[in-house]
């Protein structure tokens, strides 16, 4: 059995901080006392309050392999060079944060202060170390004017190709009238919305279902959720009629269930059309025409051969996957196993040419020279 | 039965996977209660190295709250998603599908020697059409 020795595009690549401090320097020098001086035996975190039990996962999350001697997992570039980029022909690599949930930090002003934070710390740490890394703006999505502002701050920036939106502070659906200013300025920018899994907030969940009270639970139905909950918002709530060029990648939900999805939108939507009277296409179009979806993690069928034939009954969906790894969390897609389940003709497109498309990249320049199809085949 | 050395025993650290190469194959050593246990180094979920993996004893619930730690039956765990196998015979515990080959070890003079010949079948299933996807797969990393 071959490795796949083609281009690849990695889509979700976690480039953590090693110690807090490193992103705390960003911060302005009231919210750097706040961090250094409040508490110092018990230093106040990063991330945002979670609900999920991290320490029930595996290595906490992360690969095993990526707890060495070089620091926290995903914070040195030099590991993870040899881990993923030249181990795996990446021809570029979105860098995607800590899950970038840092909105959902409960005082909103440094919340706020931490997205921004956590942005220049990627411009001016990460994105010099490899002309490969391209980046997002960690959105401080629980004020959508002061995010918006950042976006057209920032967006001008060619390594900045997404706005990352995790957490939700708001408490409303994404297709929501307040997240608009986002999307208008995303928009503007010519920038992909990028939405991510969260654990730091699932206002939702908790109005519809309950809080989840396991990690279990956490990991085997609410990322599907979220992600079904964000689709069918956006669409729904006619955000791609008031944007229509807005594009959307969404990372690390799964892709098992958006058959099923784009089905149920398009035939609840002839039932209830009075309350989406802003739509002038059917739900599953605007997905085709707006959305990309990352691979990761991608669901292990009894066969592979079945997933691939669930997915086939969308007429187009190899236009709208890209492939992802999750490196270095512990639900990491191998780029080989990917490959191996995906038929011939979805491998380009997936590994490569669909995220090229939706970010305006030229096409990699070896393509010709090392087609994916063409390496499988010649291996075996 | 052929014998070939593959590693020094003194080079295994209690617990720790070790990879070692023999011609072509890949091997995972692994001292545990200072028995010398060897896999193929491809964990057959995705096909990855061990390496970078660690070991662990067998915890069994025989009941609600009777948790036992069974020492003597030992585990090596994969380091991308947590598969666990039964050192011993490369029975998956993660997923009852899935087997990796194990060798026969031993120690003489302070050399690990392994047998390849007598290696134990991978794959328990023989209809499992994703066991067969990766049967003859290379391990990613090492």
């Amino acid at each position: 059995m071959s490795k796949y020795t083609g281009p690849v595009v990695d889509v979700d690549v976690h480039q953590l901080w090693n110690q807090p401090s490193d992103v705390q320097r960003y911060l302005p020098k009231r919210w750097q006392d706040y961090y250094l001086e409040n508490n110092p035996h018990a230093p106040i975190p990063l991330e945002a309050p979670s609900i999920t039990n991290f320490s029930m996962i595996p290595s906490g999350g992360l690969r095993h392999d990526t707890w060495r001697d070089h620091g926290f997992p995903g914070s040195d570039y030099g590991v993870m060079r040899t881990d993923l980029l030249d181990r795996y022909n990446h021809y570029r690599t979105l860098l995607t944060y800590s899950l970038g949930e840092q909105s959902a930090i409960l005082n909103p002003y440094l919340a706020t202060e931490v997205c921004r934070a956590l942005t220049e710390w990627c411009i001016e740490e990460w994105l010099p170390r490899d002309d490969r890394f391209y980046t997002c703006i960690v959105a401080p999505s629980g004020q959508p004017e002061v995010a918006a502002k950042e976006i057209r701050r920032l967006g001008d920036n060619p390594r900045i190709v997404g706005v990352l939106l995790s957490a939700n502070p708001l408490n409303r659906p994404f297709g929501d009238p307040n997240y608009h200013p986002i999307y208008e300025a995303c928009a503007e920018m010519d920038l992909a919305v990028v939405f991510h899994p969260s654990s730091s907030d699932l206002g939702h969940i908790k109005a519809n279902i309950g809080t989840p009270g396991s990690t279990i639970e956490f990991l085997a139905s609410t990322f599907a959720t979220q992600g079904m909950h964000t689709v069918s918002s956006l669409v729904s709530h006619g955000v791609f009629e008031k944007y229509p060029t807005l594009k959307v990648l969404v990372l690390e939900y799964g892709i098992g269930w958006l058959p099923g999805l784009m089905w149920r939108m398009d035939h609840n939507v002839k039932q209830l059309q009075a309350e989406v009277s802003g739509l002038k296409r059917m739900p599953s179009e605007y997905v085709l025409e707006h959305f990309k979806f990352a691979t990761q993690p991608l669901e292990e069928f009894a066969r592979h051969s079945d997933l691939i034939k669930l997915l086939s009954t969308v007429d187009g969906i190899e236009d709208i996957l890209c492939f992802s790894s999750d490196y270095p969390h512990i639900s990491t897609d191998d780029a080989d196993y990917v490959a191996r389940i995906f038929p011939d003709s979805w491998r380009e497109r997936v590994f490569y040419r669909n995220a090229c498309a939706m970010f305006d990249w030229p096409l990699p320049e070896s393509e010709a020279m090392v087609a994916p199809s063409e390496a499988l085949a010649g291996a075996r | 039965m052929t014998m070939e050395a593959v590693a020094a025993f003194d080079e295994l650290e209690e617990g720790v996977p070790f990879v070692a190469t023999a011609g072509r194959r890949k091997v995972v050593l692994t001292r545990w209660l200072d028995t010398v246990y060897a896999l193929k180094d491809v964990c057959p979920h995705q096909s990855v190295s061990f390496l970078g993996g660690r070991t662990a004893p067998r915890v069994v619930a025989s009941a609600p709250g009777a948790v036992e730690c069974i020492r003597t039956s030992p585990l090596i765990i994969c380091p991308w998603h947590a598969w666990r196998f039964d050192l011993e015979t490369g029975d998956c515990t993660t997923s009852s599908k899935f087997r990796v080959k194990s060798y026969p070890a031993e120690v003489r003079d302070g050399t690990v020697y392994v047998d390849f010949e007598r290696g134990a079948s991978r794959r328990r299933a023989a209809d499992d059409v994703n066991a067969a996807e990766v049967a003859d797969a290379e391990p990613v990393g090492a």
